[in-house]
């Protein structure tokens, strides 16, 4: 694993197609595309044995890398808007789903000027015909949901196209991140995408602690572990509370609710905060946590998810409203390195605790759910295999936790000249981390990556020549976040 | 159907006796720093003050003042600074004016409580509240905590507020995230269209001062730069019962709200 550059590394002075082309036949998927200036790109790919390769290209114009990897589109354009690196032969758009992603005004340094006021008009509609009804749903939406445009062209009953315009909540998150202590940064990290904290500041972390050379504690590992688990545990049932209300089982969706506040307050008697923050440290854990009785808890309420789980399936209503909704087909999620929970639906078998394990992951065995049909149905049946597998990976890591210290103090400054990469699998996907520092040890570039904004792209082709009782479900399913895309 | 039904009579009534009562086991929440009530110190509020990554504490010559309104909780204040602050409630310090939030203390003195007043608000609001929310820019968790006060354990039905999907049937505005700029113009969008009298809401800490994400190049330094407050619920994120103790607050029903004298913890339930 070259997780760490240094020095002569980061001025890679190559053509990186030919590279890049060499990891797409041995089956890599592109993890992250990213701009660390207007002179460098970094790539990320990654393949179930070599997981996450960096490769850094320089030059302001660089080759298309969409045509190997069709991932690379969204990074390509973001990277086009943040720094204006020119990909050749990708200025019209091989994907027409990707459109502008954050509107960023070109700027020369990070710090500098970034963002327009206004969000982007979205481009004309490819459907023509009078009796296409256009219908905008966003950027405020029904409910207590995160900001995004979603606009529907209609024929009679027909969804002809969606499009999605992403980017209301961008909070230019990367510009402040560069200016925190190392003691700070996995306080921003939790608060990127706030129910995916763990997950955001683990991935920091673990890159600082890799950039750094330190090695956490077996105990520090195992309660970070615990603390992942729980937050996927509760975000699962979450988002099959949302996918259950969205076919109007009112009741089930309340017993979801209720399950998902059963985890966070068990959470939050553990950890003192109902989305756990607080916890992930550099060095380990911030403080030593009482696991006692978490075993029995986690116990007790796996009895309660198997029993819900398995009313659910028992309900016809519910299980006929998902099946063939949604269909996001295994080829194109393939292609594209769906991550997380919707790509193992759709059969591609990615998950970085087993492919790239770290931390306490690195010496546990269990089973990663993967299912063909890519519908509604198998990416809730995907979760409700996740909770049961997470709940017993935290009853695994309670019943064995190693004694020890928690926490080794981290230094004061990063080395320099160097970029780190960190990775952990949150609940929607991988979690990439990436800290690049300049020739005084200063963080000069940190990009945060979570699986939403990977698979966000791939959501609108997956709407078209649907219903809008469809979508409904349909987005449900996805279990997306935003404030993860935005940043 | 029948199955549900019988499911949910077989596990009762889960539902909170917040406000009247605080359970402890719901008041554990997403906790905010205090001033510690044996009284601060001069060299421990300094040494909070630059680990604090939001300036949510300022030392002058005679005391500290902390910003509820720019806690976010992280809590590196009192573990490193643990003899002048605490880990403090995470619910009960909603105020109707930005300074309500500021809490003070003289050096070596217990912190000041900000006077709690109820809001002159319209009478009707006390037995039905309509709530519009607007995400402007928020982390998703706030989200997730509006959307567990339908769970079974808060029911927020009970207290007659119920969130609606138009601006024109809605009594209140509830704003998260420091406003972007991208959401500035559908905030005040959403806000002309809503009747008078409206009541604006900034709940958790990025919608009443950004947090960390305060005036970045394209987000402004809270909900106030927008639109006009009349309720800041402090929080990252604040809990339901935080949630909820607000939107009491906002529609005048602050004396039926938590009022701990006379609520106590009730222990293990």
């Amino acid at each position: 694993m070259r997780a760490l550059l240094r020095g002569s590394e980061l001025r890679v002075d190559e053509d990186p197609m030919s590279e890049l082309e060499r990891r797409r036949r041995s089956g890599d998927r592109l993890v992250l595309l990213a701009g660390l200036d207007a002179e460098r790109t970094l790539y990320v790919t990654s393949r179930r044995d070599a997981p996450f390769e960096p490769l850094v290209a320089a030059g302001s114009q660089l080759p298309d890398a969409s045509t190997l990897f069709p991932a690379a589109a969204s990074y390509q354009t973001e990277a086009r808007e943040l720094w204006g690196t020119r990909f050749e032969g990708a200025e019209l758009d091989p994907d027409p789903d990707v459109r502008g992603v954050f509107r960023h005004q070109r700027v020369t340094s990070v710090g500098a000027v970034w963002g327009a006021s206004e969000p982007l008009p979205l481009p004309a509609p490819r459907v023509a015909g009078e009796p296409v009804v256009r219908i905008p749903f966003g950027p405020v939406r029904d409910g207590t949901v995160e900001s995004l445009l979603h606009r529907f062209h209609y024929l009679g009953e027909h969804i002809v196209e969606l499009e999605q315009q992403l980017g209301y909540k961008h909070r230019a998150v990367e510009v402040r991140l560069p200016r925190s202590t190392i003691e700070q940064l996995p306080v921003f990290a939790e608060r990127v995408s706030g129910p995916n904290g763990v997950a955001f500041a683990l991935a920091t972390c673990q890159a600082v602690e890799t950039a750094c050379g330190m090695t956490v504690s077996p105990r520090a590992d195992a309660l970070r572990g615990i603390v992942a688990e729980l937050e996927r545990v509760y975000n699962h049932f979450r988002d099959i509370g949302r996918l259950v209300a969205s076919t109007t089982l009112r009741v089930g969706a309340a017993q979801a609710h209720a399950l998902q506040e059963s985890t966070q307050r068990i959470g939050a008697r553990l950890t003192g905060h109902r989305f756990l923050r607080g916890v992930v440290a550099v060095g380990g854990v911030r403080r030593d946590l009482d696991v006692s009785g978490l075993a029995r808890e986690a116990s007790r309420l796996e009895v309660d998810a198997r029993a819900y789980f398995e009313a659910l399936e028992a309900t016809e209503l519910f299980i006929d409203r998902l099946e063939t909704t949604g269909v996001l087909g295994a080829e194109r999620a393939l292609a594209w390195g769906a991550v997380g929970p919707v790509g193992r639906a759709s059969g591609v078998s990615i998950d970085a605790r087993r492919d790239a394990p770290y931390g306490a992951y690195r010496d546990q065995s269990f089973r990663v759910p993967v299912l063909e049909a890519g519908d509604a149905l198998a990416r809730f049946r995907v979760r409700c295999e996740e909770v049961l597998i997470s709940l017993y990976l935290i009853r695994e890591f309670a019943e064995t936790l190693p004694e020890g210290p928690v926490r080794v103090s981290a230094p004061s400054s990063l080395p320099d000249d160097a970029l780190a990469l960190g990775w952990s699998e949150g609940v929607r996907g991988d979690v990439v981390a990436l800290l690049a520092t300049d020739r005084c040890g200063a963080l000069s570039r940190a990009v945060l990556r979570g699986g939403s904004r990977h698979n966000w792209p791939l959501f609108p082709d997956t709407v078209h020549d649907s219903f809008l009782m469809d979508y409904a479900i349909n987005e449900a399913s996805w279990g997306l976040s935003v404030a993860s895309h935005d940043r | 159907m029948f199955r549900w039904i019988a499911r949910g009579l077989r596990i009762g009534t889960l539902t909170t006796r917040f406000p009247r009562k605080v359970p402890e086991a719901e008041a554990l929440g997403s906790p905010l720093a205090a001033l510690h009530p044996q009284g601060t110190e001069r060299a421990e509020a300094l040494r909070g003050a630059s680990v604090c990554p939001t300036h949510a504490i300022e030392v002058d010559d005679e005391g500290v003042t902390l910003d509820l309104g720019r806690c976010i909780g992280c809590g590196l204040c009192w573990e490193q600074a643990p003899a002048s602050f605490v880990e403090g409630p995470s619910y009960g310090l909603a105020a109707d004016h930005r300074a309500g939030l500021r809490i003070r203390a003289r050096w070596g003195a217990a912190p000041e409580t900000p006077a709690r007043r109820t809001r002159q608000a319209p009478g009707v609001w006390r037995r039905s509240l309509h709530v519009r929310h607007v995400d402007a820019g928020s982390d998703g968790a706030v989200e997730f905590e509006l959307a567990q006060l339908n769970a079974p354990q808060y029911d927020l039905h009970r207290l007659g507020v119920f969130f609606t999907s138009s601006p024109r049937h809605a009594d209140a505005l509830l704003v998260t995230g420091p406003v972007t700029s991208a959401m500035a113009g559908a905030l005040r969008t959403t806000f002309e269209a809503m009747p008078a009298p409206k009541l604006v809401v900034a709940a958790g800490v990025d919608a009443i001062s950004g947090g960390l994400w305060a005036s970045t190049e394209v987000t402004a330094a809270g909900v106030d730069a927008v639109v006009p407050v009349d309720v800041y619920i402090p929080g990252s994120p604040p809990s339901p019962l935080a949630l909820i103790d607000g939107l009491l607050l906002g529609s005048g029903r602050r004396f039926v709200a938590l009022d701990l004298e006379r609520a106590p913890l009730e222990a293990g339930s």
